[in-house]
């Protein structure tokens, strides 16, 4: 496994753990109305500005742990990056794009249908993540298929 | 219906005529992972111009006696 493949299934396991998080704490703002109401939309806003600093530390965090873990296993374990990896993160980044401007796109049309500016910000949230999720997993697939 | 490669390399019979060299040795020797090594070697991933002129040298041979290309048939 290089070292490319091995830092995309951390930010895979982090985007998961973040995003897990996210929907408990989606439901148990909901659960404790603090999604209703004239400040609901701080409240999110204050809740996903944790989640994005939490989630920068999680994945420079695991990343060291990880990278630190392999290479005390095996001395021999290569940190090389290379054009193919540059490949798969640009395949990748177009997947996450596509998936960001599609969850955009969503959001304008839940305004224009006239939801709340809550509901357009939690579909763009989704775009986001669902984005970078599928973006690990499309790089993921491509170091399974060699090419 | 399998998708034909249209470009090949003779990179596994070069490495064992050049003393039995490894994936890792050649790899080490381009620049790249031992694991593009094997993608390429199996035709899975075709190099950039830059690498293939970099394992044509490491073998010491031209490009085209390195990897060839055929038209896809139709």
């Amino acid at each position: 496994m290089s070292h490319q493949e091995r830092n995309a299934y951390v930010s895979l396991i982090c985007n998961l753990m973040i995003n897990t998080y996210v929907v408990f704490q989606l439901r148990a703002m909901a659960a404790a109305g603090l999604l209703d109401g004239p400040n609901a939309l701080q409240t999110w806003a204050q809740m996903i500005l944790w989640v994005i600093g939490m989630a920068i530390a999680l994945v420079i965090g695991l990343t060291i742990v990880f990278n630190i873990a392999i290479a005390t296993a095996d001395k021999n374990a290569s940190f090389v990056t290379d054009e193919r990896d540059r490949m798969f993160d640009m395949r990748a980044m177009g997947m996450t794009m596509f998936l960001m401007v599609a969850g955009f796109i969503a959001s304008i049309i839940a305004l224009a249908l006239g939801q709340s500016g809550l509901t357009a910000f939690i579909i763009l949230y989704c775009g986001a993540a669902l984005g970078s999720l599928a973006g690990d997993l499309v790089k993921l697939a491509s170091y399974w298929h060699g090419g | 219906m399998a998708k034909v490669p249209t470009i090949s390399n003779s990179i596994r019979r070069l490495r064992f005529d050049m003393g039995q060299m490894t994936q890792k040795d050649l790899a080490e020797k381009t620049g790249v992972t031992r694991q593009t090594i094997v993608a390429i070697e199996a035709a899975k991933y075709s190099p950039t111009l830059e690498l293939a002129f970099k394992i044509a040298r490491t073998f010491e041979r031209p490009l085209e006696e390195v990897f060839h290309y055929s038209d896809p048939p139709d």
